[in-house]
C-alpha cells in the first residue's frame, strides 16, 4: 500500500476515534445530568409572561437558571419573540416549537380552523388588559363613532371590545367603512405602535396587553377607561400550550417545565411581597429590558395583571364561551368542531385543556 | 383545456394529414404555415400562459392533497373562497373583497399619480441639467436602494394610517420613474439635439420637442416597474395599519384567525391587481413605442 494512504488512513482512524471519544465523554446521558431539550415560543414584549423571562435567567436563580435547574435545556428558535399568538400557533404547526406562550383565544382560532393539535396545560395570568381613551371619553358608550385601536381580530383584546360593544347596544365596524350612530370603529395597531396612534390622534382609544396599556396612560397618552378585570373577573388571558405529540411522548418534560414556571411564579411573588432585594431588583431589570418600558411602567403592568398558573373552576368556562363567541361570529365555521370530531364546544375544551401535569407537579 | 386544443390540435392535424397518404401536398404544407403564424399571434401566446397556469394549478392541487394541511387549501377550496369573499361580507372584517380592493385602488392611484407627479418633472430637470443632475443624483443615489417597505413603520408614525400606506406606495414607483427619466434625457442621441439646435431650436423648444418625446418610452417602463413594486408595498404598508381596509389587512386579518383559503384568496385579488395594471402599463408603453416609431 502506499505510504501516503496508509497515513492517511491512521490519521484518519486517529480522528475518528477522538471525536467519538469526545462525544461519549462529554455527553450529558449519563443519569444524573441528563438535560431535555425543549423549544420555546413566546410573544415580544408581552410583561403577561414575565415568569417565563425569569425561570429563563441564571442571575436570579443564583448562577444556574430554574429550566437549567429543572433539566431543561430551553432553545428560543425566535429569540425576538412572535408578534402575536397566531404566529406562535404557525410556530406549532411548523414544527418549530414544542411549548408556546401565548393568548387564548388565537389558541383557540388556529387550534380549530387549522387543525393544530395543542393542549393547554397551564394559564400564564389572568385579566391584564386594558381600555385606554383620549380625554373627554368617560364612558364606554362615549366611543361611538370614534376609532379605537386593537392588536388584530384573533386577540382576546378584540374580543373583549365585542363584548363591550355588544354589552352596550353598539356594533363595532373596521374604520374607514360605514356604520351608524352606535358604531365604534376599529383599526388593527400593533401595541407597541398604539402610543403613537394615540400621540397623533389617529385613534381616540386603544385595547392593548401590558405594558402597553399602563405605558399609554402612564406617559399622558391617554386615560384608563376600564380593565378587562373589571368586565371578565379573573379571566384566563395567556397560556402555556403545548405540542399534544410532546406532551404524550415527553410527559416528564412538560412537568420538569411547568414545575420551573410554578417556581418563577413564586420567586416573583415572593420579592414582590418583599418589595425590595437583589431578586426584585433582578426581576424589575429583567421585565425592563423584555418589554422595552422603565420602572415605573412595569410596576404599574405588575398591579393591573395577575400572574397565576393555576387551572380554576372558571377557566374552561371562560374558554368555552371564547369559543362560542368566535363561533357566533363566523371567525371559527361551525363545522370546524365536526371536522375534528367534537360533539360540542364543551367536548372540545375538555380535549383541549390538561390538566395532569399541573397536578403531577403542583 | 383550450391551452391544450391549441398546442395539440395542430400537432395532431399534422399527424393525421402526414400519416394519409392520400393527402394532397398542399394540404400538407399547411401545417407548418399555420404554426409559423400561430407562433407569431396571439393565440400561442394565450394557449401557453393557460397551459402554465393549467401547470401550476395542478402542481398546487397536488401539493395540497399530498400536505394534506390546512395552511395549503387545494385551488378548488380558494376558489369558492374567492367566490363567497365578493358576494359576503368577510365576518372579522365586516366588507366584501370589492370593498378591499376599491380601499386599496384608492392608495394605489393616489400614490401612483404623486409618485408620477414629481418623478416625472425632477427627472426630466436633473437629466438635462448638468446642475441640477450633480445636486440631485447623490440624494437620489442614497434613498434608492432603500426598500420601500423599510420606511412603512416611519411613516405609519410620522404620517398616519391614511397617508401612510400611500407615502409608501409614492416611494415605490417615484424612484424606477425618475431613474428611468434620467436615463431617458441622457440617452437624447447628440445628433438629434444638434441638428435641432442648426434649425433654431430655442432650449425650451429643444426640451419640449426633443428632449421630452424621447424620453416617454423610459418613463413608460420606469411605471411599469415601478407599478409591480408599488402592489408589493401598498400590502406591506396595509398590514402595518391603514385606514378603511384594503387587500393587505384582508390577507393578514385571514392568516391571524386561521383562514388560509380566504387568505390565498386574498394573494390571488392581488396578483390579479398586480397583473392586469402591468399588462396595461406594458400596452400603453407597447403603443407609445409605436407612436413614437420605435
Amino acid at each position: 500500500m502506499n505510504r501516503s494512504v496508509l497515513i492517511t488512513i491512521i490519521v484518519a482512524v486517529l480522528l475518528i476515534g477522538a471525536g467519538g471519544a469526545y462525544v461519549l465523554l462529554s455527553s450529558d446521558d449519563d443519569g444524573e445530568n441528563k438535560t431535555y431539550d425543549v423549544r420555546v415560543g413566546y410573544l415580544a414584549g408581552d410583561l403577561h409572561q414575565v415568569a417565563r423571562v425569569v425561570a429563563s435567567d441564571d442571575d436570579v436563580n443564583g448562577g444556574e437558571s430554574l429550566f437549567k435547574e429543572n433539566g431543561l435545556n430551553i432553545s428560543t428558535p425566535f429569540a425576538a419573540g412572535y408578534a402575536n399568538g397566531g404566529s406562535v400557533m404557525d410556530a406549532f404547526a411548523a414544527d418549530d416549537i414544542d411549548i408556546g406562550f401565548l393568548g387564548s383565544p388565537p389558541a383557540i382560532l388556529k387550534s380549530l380552523n387549522l387543525k393544530i393539535d395543542i393542549i393547554i396545560v397551564a394559564m400564564v395570568n389572568s385579566e391584564g388588559s386594558s381600555v385606554v381613551v383620549k380625554d373627554g371619553i368617560d364612558n364606554f358608550t362615549d366611543l361611538k363613532g370614534k376609532t379605537i385601536a386593537t392588536p388584530g381580530v384573533s386577540s382576546i383584546q378584540h374580543l373583549f371590545l365585542l363584548e363591550l360593544a355588544a354589552a352596550n347596544g353598539m356594533n363595532v365596524k373596521l374604520d374607514g367603512t360605514d356604520g351608524d350612530d352606535d358604531t365604534v370603529f376599529y383599526v388593527q395597531v400593533a401595541p407597541k405602535d398604539m402610543q403613537a396612534a394615540m400621540d397623533t390622534n389617529q385613534v381616540q382609544a386603544a385595547i392593548a396587553w401590558e405594558p402597553y396599556g399602563s405605558q399609554m396612560i402612564l406617559s399622558g397618552a391617554g386615560e384608563l377607561l376600564l380593565w378587562s378585570g373589571d368586565v371578565w373577573p379573573d379571566h384566563p388571558c395567556c397560556v402555556i400550550a403545548v405540542s399534544r405529540s410532546f406532551a404524550e411522548t415527553n410527559p416528564d418534560t412538560v412537568e420538569m417545565f411547568l414545575k420551573a414556571f410554578i417556581q418563577a411564579n413564586e420567586m416573583i411573588d415572593g420579592a414582590f411581597d418583599a418589595g425590595s432585594g437583589e431578586t426584585y431588583d433582578r426581576i424589575i431589570t429583567l421585565a425592563t429590558e423584555f418589554s422595552g418600558t422603565n420602572e415605573t411602567v412595569v410596576l404599574s403592568s405588575m398591579e393591573h395583571m395577575d400572574l397565576d398558573y393555576q387551572i380554576g373552576d372558571n377557566f374552561e368556562t371562560y374558554l368555552e364561551d371564547y369559543t362560542q363567541s368566535y363561533i357566533d361570529l363566523g371567525l371559527i365555521p361551525g363545522s370546524k368542531l365536526a371536522d375534528r370530531d367534537y360533539a360540542n364546544v364543551t367536548e372540545y375544551v375538555e380535549d383541549l385543556v390538561q390538566v395532569q401535569y399541573l397536578e403531577a407537579v403542583d | 383545456m383550450p391551452a391544450i386544443c391549441f398546442i395539440f390540435l395542430p400537432i395532431k392535424y399534422y399527424y393525421v394529414r402526414t400519416h394519409d397518404e392520400g393527402v394532397a401536398v398542399n394540404k400538407l404544407n399547411k401545417f407548418p404555415k399555420m404554426l409559423t403564424r400561430m407562433r407569431d399571434g396571439f393565440l400561442l401566446n394565450i394557449g401557453f400562459a393557460v397551459l402554465s397556469i393549467a401547470i401550476f394549478l395542478v402542481i398546487w392541487y397536488g401539493l395540497s392533497i399530498f400536505l394534506d394541511t390546512a395552511y395549503l387549501p387545494t385551488p378548488v377550496e380558494v376558489w369558492d373562497a374567492l367566490v363567497d369573499s365578493f358576494n359576503t361580507p368577510d365576518p372579522s372584517l365586516g366588507v366584501t373583497m370589492w370593498d378591499s380592493i376599491m380601499a386599496s385602488l384608492k392608495r394605489f392611484v393616489i400614490g401612483f399619480v404623486l409618485a408620477l407627479a414629481i418623478a416625472v418633472p425632477i427627472g426630466l430637470i436633473m437629466g438635462f441639467s448638468k446642475f441640477a443632475g450633480m445636486i440631485g443624483k447623490p440624494i437620489v443615489e442614497v434613498f434608492r436602494p432603500i426598500p420601500p417597505i423599510a420606511w412603512v413603520p416611519f411613516l405609519f408614525v410620522v404620517t398616519g394610517m391614511i397617508w401612510g400606506p400611500i407615502l409608501a406606495i409614492f416611494i415605490g414607483v417615484l424612484f424606477p420613474v425618475l431613474s428611468n427619466v434620467i436615463f431617458g434625457v441622457k440617452s437624447v442621441e447628440p445628433q438629434l439635439i444638434d441638428a435641432a439646435r442648426t434649425q433654431g431650436a430655442s432650449k425650451s423648444d429643444l426640451f419640449a420637442k426633443v428632449v421630452f418625446p424621447y424620453t416617454i418610452p423610459y418613463m413608460m417602463t420606469g411605471i411599469r416597474i415601478g407599478l409591480g413594486i408599488g402592489w408589493m408595498c401598498i400590502v406591506a404598508a396595509e398590514m402595518i395599519g391603514a385606514r378603511g381596509g384594503g387587500v393587505g389587512i384582508y390577507i393578514l386579518t385571514q392568516a391571524n384567525i386561521g383562514r388560509y383559503d380566504y387568505m390565498f384568496a386574498g394573494m390571488v385579488v392581488i396578483a390579479a391587481l398586480g397583473l392586469l395594471t402591468v399588462e396595461a402599463a406594458s400596452y400603453v408603453e407597447r403603443r407609445v413605442s409605436k407612436w413614437m416609431g420605435a
